[in-house]
């Protein structure tokens, strides 16, 4: 069994398991005969041309403001949406919607939803919904990890075995957080989608589900998108992340490099809005304007109406992905560029086959 | 020197249930002067919450046990309730966490800052006839007036194009314009006490920091007093000029924010500075505080953070924790206070002079 190491860490060379190239998703939001009869295109452009990988054992932080398409994204990858343009892939394969996977492709994504709370039946004893999932999951495979009855599953999010018993109202924010990790654990899988686990949670009990989220990694293996819109968070526990505006990812890299050094002006008001805990230090300049509207986006850069460093030229053309010190950065302001780029590889993944993956 | 705009003392909230009576609130005192933001901050659970509701008496279904609550000389524990009415929305206003539920889905969002500009300028018999509709004694004139300040509002409030977003519902606005909406309500009557209740916790970190500016600019043009209740060390230290650290509905440790965060006395403090994720290095484990909060039921018997303190000794665990002065305005209560310093700072030994007051 090898364990990867957080210190220590290095990108592993598996195949990723799960792969965006160049998705794109848009939803219509025309709703009068008129507009449909002149077919003018009014759709909402939540995903453009996106491309991104998660590795096993790898957490890939994915931040933004509200409606900047993290959701949509998230959704592409666990098959509740199809993208109109480019390619899923998991494990090199291409994939559609939830209905065309297999159970055994199903089976590689676990999602730990938005609202946790709500995410669970009301009226069933949460032991009940992992049963569910954890029955869901016996279709498709072997017990592999020992996570076989509902108490372990609790045991190893640090339950204990009589909140099977109870419903989610009678659990607080950390424990169904708690909950909602064990279920998407249930059907062993190799990436957890979570969708802002920690939001809306109080210090101290954000703090233990990051620690259990670390661990968890560190136990399975496990491979996190891990997406929200807290950077502090986000560069508390990912190895590398993607920085999504108005539906286009602007900037990825390491997660050590993109906050030391942001080269995209976004990624630096993104920095520059955190709160720091020092009432010495000034408080943050807020971003001026709002986020682009999805049917109308702005012609260039998307970013170019509230950039301090705008020129004419953003405002015309749309840059490409350039490599700047081992992140890939969208902008034509970003200082001292190696060269174009033209894929998503922040590494070169080898093609060994999904056996080479090493469980425990 | 002159009288607080709003004095809290010995606060007892009580919410009697099956398992016995809940102590939610147990002997918190404070106070509010008029322009400067008091931050009160502690987990969940530990009273943030049921305090600014107990605050504008609407406690219920819990009961108000204990001590007074005077804002501007009027004793609002005994005070009536056509009194409370007169000041609720008017001299004392509320901002929830969740701006979405805090508007009507149904009604345009400038139709329902009108309705609070409306209700706060008539007398109730007007209100009467205006809820009836009856047409020669509608007073329509005053409806259009209400509308146009409300326009008025929004545009205060940097809303873009205020008099085409005054006509659009609340689910056409983004989490930050909501949560300004829900500002321009609460601030149509212009009160000298605002409440906001984690009023960003549901936002992105770009929208928190506007939204935190909005709040500094208000103390400092209004001249308005603000309670801010939030679990963000960040917000608290950027925002507020003094804090208050609650746990299990008793004041921990009050005093100015330069002070209590940057050198806390108080163990509990220091556990949630510890906590937080914007003191924690990527790839290093967080310090979450053992244990879990109390159980509120039947109220505590001494410190309720013995349980988890590493400091506790049997006295802390008997009779009531005396308050102590450990600078002016740095108020503490701890018995084994001064505490070993953890970090590089060094809290200088004041002695305490216990003020005769205690907490329970």
């Amino acid at each position: 069994m090898i364990e990867p190491d957080r210190d220590a860490f290095e990108p592993p060379s598996d195949t990723p398991v799960v792969e965006l190239r160049g998705v794109s998703k848009s939803f219509s939001v025309r709703n009068s005969v008129l507009e449909r009869l002149s077919g003018s295109d009014s759709s909402a452009k939540a995903v453009c041309d996106v491309s991104l990988v998660v590795h096993p054992c790898e957490t890939v932080g994915l931040v933004g403001e509200s409606g900047c398409g993290k959701s949509t994204l998230a959704k592409l990858v666990t098959g509740q949406l199809t993208p109109d343009r480019g390619q899923v892939r998991l494990d090199g394969t291409r994939v559609g919607g939830v209905s065309d996977r297999s159970a055994g492709q199903c089976r590689r994504i676990g999602v730990v939803f938005q609202h946790a709370g709500e995410s669970f039946d009301p009226r069933w004893p949460v032991g009940r919904s992992l049963s569910e999932a954890r029955h869901d999951a016996d279709m498709g495979s072997e017990n592999e990890r020992g996570l076989g009855d509902i108490e372990q599953l609790l045991c190893s999010v640090d339950l204990g075995p009589e909140i099977a018993d109870r419903y989610p109202r009678e659990l607080s924010g950390g424990q169904i957080q708690r909950v909602a990790l064990a279920r998407a654990l249930a059907h062993n899988p190799d990436v957890i989608v979570l969708d802002e686990p920690v939001s809306g949670l109080d210090v101290a009990t954000q703090a233990t589900i990051l620690d259990l989220l670390a661990d968890l990694q560190q136990r399975f293996g496990i491979g996190y998108l891990f997406i929200s819109h807290d950077l502090a968070v986000v560069q508390y526990l990912a190895d590398r992340i993607a920085v999504m505006y108005a539906g286009e990812v602007v900037e990825v890299g390491p997660a050590d490099g993109l906050f030391g050094d942001p080269n995209h002006p976004y990624t630096e008001a993104l920095l520059q809005a955190i709160p720091s805990p020092d009432p010495g230090v000034a408080p943050p300049t807020p971003l001026d304007g709002d986020p682009p509207d999805p049917t109308d986006r702005p012609t260039g850069c998307p970013f170019h109406p509230r950039c301090p460093a705008a020129t004419t030229e953003c405002a015309e053309r749309h840059p490409e992905f350039e490599t700047v010190e081992g992140a890939r950065v969208r902008c034509f302001h970003a200082p001292e560029a190696t060269g174009e780029c033209e894929e998503d590889r922040s590494y070169q993944p080898n093609r060994s086959t999904r056996s080479s993956r090493i469980h425990d | 020197m002159s009288k607080p705009l709003l004095r809290v003392e010995d606060l007892h909230t009580r919410f009697d249930t099956d398992r016995g009576t809940v102590h939610a609130v147990d002997g918190t005192s404070f106070t509010v002067d008029r322009g400067e933001i008091v931050g009160v901050l502690g987990e969940s659970g530990s009273g943030k919450s049921v305090t600014a509701r107990s605050i504008c008496r609407l406690e219920d279904p819990g009961r108000i046990a204990g001590g007074t609550i005077e804002f501007e000389g009027i004793e609002l524990t005994t005070a009536e309730e056509s009194t409370l009415r007169r000041l609720r929305g008017n001299e004392i206003s509320m901002v929830f966490q969740d701006p979405t539920e805090t508007l009507n889905p149904v009604f345009p969002v400038g139709e329902q800052i009108a309705e609070a500009v409306r209700i706060h300028e008539t007398n109730d018999r007007q209100r009467l006839l205006d809820f009836l509709g009856v047409p020669p004694f509608r007073d329509r004139s005053a409806w259009a007036d209400a509308r146009e300040r409300a326009v008025e509002l929004l545009g205060q409030m940097d809303i873009p194009s205020p008099k085409s977003r005054s006509t659009a519902f609340p689910h056409e606005f983004s989490g930050g314009l909501r949560q300004r909406a829900v500002l321009a309500v609460a601030l149509a009557s212009e009160p000298s006490l605002l409440i906001a209740d984690e009023p960003t916790t549901a936002l992105d970190t770009t929208t928190q920091a506007d939204i935190l500016r909005r709040l500094r600019s208000l103390r400092d043009e209004r001249d308005v007093g603000i309670l801010l209740i939030t679990h963000d060390i960040g917000v608290i230290a950027q925002t507020c000029d003094r804090v208050i650290v609650l746990y299990g509905g008793q004041v921990m440790e009050a005093g100015p924010v330069e002070r209590v965060l940057t050198d806390p006395a108080h163990p509990y403090t220091r556990s949630l500075l510890a906590c937080s994720v914007r003191n924690t290095d990527s790839g290093e484990r967080i310090h979450s505080a053992q244990g879990r909060p109390p159980d509120p039921v039947d109220g505590h018997e001494g410190c309720p953070f013995a349980d988890r303190c590493r400091h506790t000794t049997a006295a802390c665990r008997e009779g009531p924790i005396p308050t102590t002065e450990r600078s002016s305005e740095h108020r503490l209560s701890c018995l084994e206070a001064p505490l070993p310093a953890t970090r590089e700072s060094s809290p200088q030994r004041v002695s305490p002079t216990p003020d005769g007051g205690t907490t329970e």
